[in-house]
């Protein structure tokens, strides 16, 4: 009983105040956030939207986590995923959909555009494509290339993981 | 006996005789146009209709709205046996009302084509092709017209349509079986963004569709407004898996229409490009039919010719993918040093993992028994229009290295693989095999690689050929060259200027992908991947 008195509880450290007592910080919240950046950090889902070549440099890299002969609406997979990844050219029909993919993700998201197509149309300035989809969609790390090679790309993603670490989103800011 | 000659006098007021195997028909629209086509399938032997296009003349110098119609609708027709080209082509006045026979139900590849020409040119051929195909509804205009002008879209247009008709002819018993759903557009198993629709019973599927539209980047007339030049990287975009070929394809296009005769060693490194990159299609091909079936090893194999391959154009020109190549009068590189011994040597490792593919899936039951499906025999085969190495699957032999070669596919030394049942299997095999063939066309070519430049000597001809001054005279041609996935053709009209007046281009995949909407009935849900995989559609290609 005595230890009970100047020790914690086990109840006590679950509450919010609880935990940064543990802590070696001396912000309470800020580890909490540190703690939970850097949890995020290592369990990134992707969703991978791919419409054009740019695919060809990471499609095979990222598209193991699917089951390929599985049926399931991709939708499903939005829902569970924070982090998109952008891939090939925009066109004026698939734009209403990834924006819906967009707003399916959870709060908490970040938003990678790999090539040339999605930050400006690319090498296609016509009628039909869409000329930057950041307008819509805050989109946290530009790729640049036509297509960028796995080495741009392997940049751009520890660029993001520095970015999650730090807890920075661009869907936060709007 | 239909010999060219007969065919010759019979139209001999009208036909335009381009050269050997190429002529021009001109008819005008109160003419029997359905008369007149069915006579030249079924006398003639016009048997598959390469494709159809429109064409605005507004912009024409030579165009006199007064006494001209302003559209013109081009039909390639192909005569398989006498390796006969004819391009009939049809004047139209849209302001006129002037509505053109469907010939649907004479090629059914011409349903698309139709549905395109109505929704870029607004040309109609009666209600079946006035249905959006590639752009987006809601769109107002016709994009291809030259007074276009896009000016956002309107919602009100925007109409949700079923895809499916309502069964009739399923026993009440079995209707709450039925059900539809939709993969797609973002799916790994697609080559770019594409919608499979599927209407299926129980596990077998009843209807399909195949929605594209989703990558429509309107190369087209995005090429009306570039130099020709200009042009090479957007042809690269067409089929991503193989973009040398393409790019190939249209400098060829451009030095055939102005008769530019390229070295010896461009023409020998083009042959090289286009076969390495028919060697990587065609794996990635395979690999994404292991993938559907679920095989580990075949994967990680592919990917690694890919790889290979993918490393050689690297140290060709720089670029892993889109390598925009070639250029107009010649290649952009010269080889670089020890670059040829380099392919040698990594040649045999291709043709060493190809082998292990081999031993991997060809005998496995496994293997055969999932790839028995969707069937597809040379007569529909042909009427679809389908190219390359889906319709060779299919036991037909036609490819244009062989019947009307270029560069010096008549110097070497290969084969073309057929199939018998036209199978996903037989599509499968062929590929296989044409890696094999394409392989041994690489040593051929690089064991006798000639000297020279790799780009045309400026005074071998009197065109200018600095990019920004090229420009050809006022004439207008179709040429076409074997990709991985077929002929892919281009149509360049040109009216003087540095820059193309219409570009066609006519990609295999849209063929295919016409064709596999109609090719899933009465096979299983299971197998539509496969299928789909097999038939390798390019989105790129399709909507271009
Ligand atoms: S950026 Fe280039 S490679 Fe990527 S999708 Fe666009 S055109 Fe293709």
């Amino acid at each position: 009983m005595a230890r009970e008195a100047d020790g914690l509880s086990f109840l006590q450290t679950q509450g919010p105040e609880g935990i940064d007592k543990l802590a070696l910080t001396t912000r309470a919240d800020s580890f909490l956030e540190k703690f939970d950046n850097w949890v995020q950090s290592h369990s990134i889902v992707p969703f991978v939207f791919d419409t054009a070549c740019c695919s060809l440099e990471y499609g095979w890299h990222f598209n193991d986590q699917f089951a390929h002969d599985s049926f399931s609406p991709e939708q499903i997979e939005a829902c569970d995923s924070d982090l998109l990844l952008i891939g090939g050219t925009i066109n004026l029909k698939t734009y209403p959909l990834i924006r819906k993919t967009y707003e399916q993700m959870p709060k908490k998201k970040w938003v990678v555009a790999i090539g040339a197509c999605p930050m400006s149309g690319g090498p296609f300035p016509s009628y039909n494509v869409v000329k930057d989809v950041s307008k819509d969609i805050p989109v946290d790390i530009f790729i640049p290339g036509c297509p960028p090679t796995p080495q741009d790309i392997m940049d751009g993603m520890k660029l993001l993981k520095q970015r999650i670490e730090m807890g920075v989103m661009a869907s936060g800011n709007s | 006996m239909v010999t060219p000659n007969s065919f010759l006098n019979y139209y001999s007021g009208k036909l335009n005789v381009i050269d050997d195997s190429n002529a021009e028909l001109i008819l005008e629209p109160n003419e029997d146009i359905k008369g007149i086509f069915k006579k030249l399938k079924e006398e003639f032997g016009f048997i598959m209709l390469i494709d159809i296009f429109g064409l605005d003349l507004l912009k024409k110098k030579s165009f006199d709205p007064q006494n001209e119609r302003r559209f013109q609708v081009v039909y390639i027709l192909l005569n398989m046996e006498m390796h006969l080209r004819l391009r009939v082509v049809v004047n139209v006045d849209v302001e006129k009302n002037e509505v053109l026979p469907s010939c649907r139900d004479l090629w059914a590849a011409a349903h698309w084509c139709e549905r395109e020409i109505w929704e870029m040119f607004g040309i109609s051929f009666g209600t079946e092709s006035e249905k959006r195909l590639l752009s987006v509804s809601g769109l107002k205009g016709f994009p291809f017209r030259k007074d276009f002008s896009f000016n956002g879209l309107d919602e009100s247009l925007d109409s949700e349509e079923s895809i499916f008709e309502n069964i009739t002819d399923v026993p009440k018993y079995k209707l709450n079986l039925v059900d539809s759903f939709s993969i797609g557009p973002i799916h790994p198993a697609l080559k770019g963004s594409m919608k499979l629709h599927l209407q299926i019973e129980g596990d077998g599927i009843l209807n399909s569709q195949l929605e594209v539209g989703y990558l429509h980047r309107s190369i087209e007339k995005l090429c009306e407004e570039k130099l020709y030049t200009q042009i090479i990287p957007l042809t690269d975009r067409l089929n991503f898996f193989s973009a040398a070929s393409n790019n190939i394809g249209w400098c060829k296009a451009v030095e055939d229409l102005v008769n530019i005769e390229i070295s010896d060693k461009a023409k020998a490194m083009r042959m090289v490009a286009s076969e390495l990159a028919r060697v990587s299609d065609h794996t990635q091909c395979i690999g994404s039919i292991a993938r559907a079936v679920g095989m580990f090893e075949p994967i990680q194999l592919s990917i690694s010719i890919k790889e290979i391959v993918s490393s050689l154009f690297e140290r060709l020109c720089g670029s892993r993918f889109n390598s925009s190549i070639s250029r107009i009068g010649g290649m952009s590189v010269e080889v670089p040093s020890g670059w040829v011994n380099d392919c040698l040597t990594t040649l045999k490792v291709i043709s060493k993992k190809v082998d292990e593919i081999d031993t991997h899936l060809t005998r496995s039951t496994l293997w055969i028994e999932r790839l028995r499906t969707t069937t597809l025999n040379a007569y529909d085969a042909i009427d679809l229009g389908i190219t390359g190495p889906n319709l060779r699957a299919c036991g037909v032999n036609y490819d244009i290295r062989k019947v009307s070669p270029y560069y010096f596919y008549e110097d070497v030394e290969f084969e073309i693989p057929l199939g018998i049942n036209g199978d996903c299997y037989d599509r499968y095999l062929v590929r296989i095999e044409e890696i094999r063939q394409s392989l041994k066309i690489i040593s051929q070519v690089l064991d006798s690689l000639p000297l020279g430049k790799m780009c045309v000597d400026k005074l071998k001809t009197e065109l200018d050929l600095n990019p920004l001054n090229f420009a050809p005279n006022l004439c207008e041609g179709y040429s076409m060259t074997e990709t991985p996935n077929g002929e892919l053709g281009f149509f360049i009209s040109s009216d003087g200027e540095n820059r193309p007046y219409r570009v066609k281009i006519k990609g295999p995949s849209f063929f295919s992908a016409q064709a596999f909407s109609s090719m899933l009935e009465n096979t299983k849900v299971n197998d539509a991947m496969i299928s789909l995989c097999s038939m390798n559609i390019v989105a790129g290609e399709v909507d271009r």
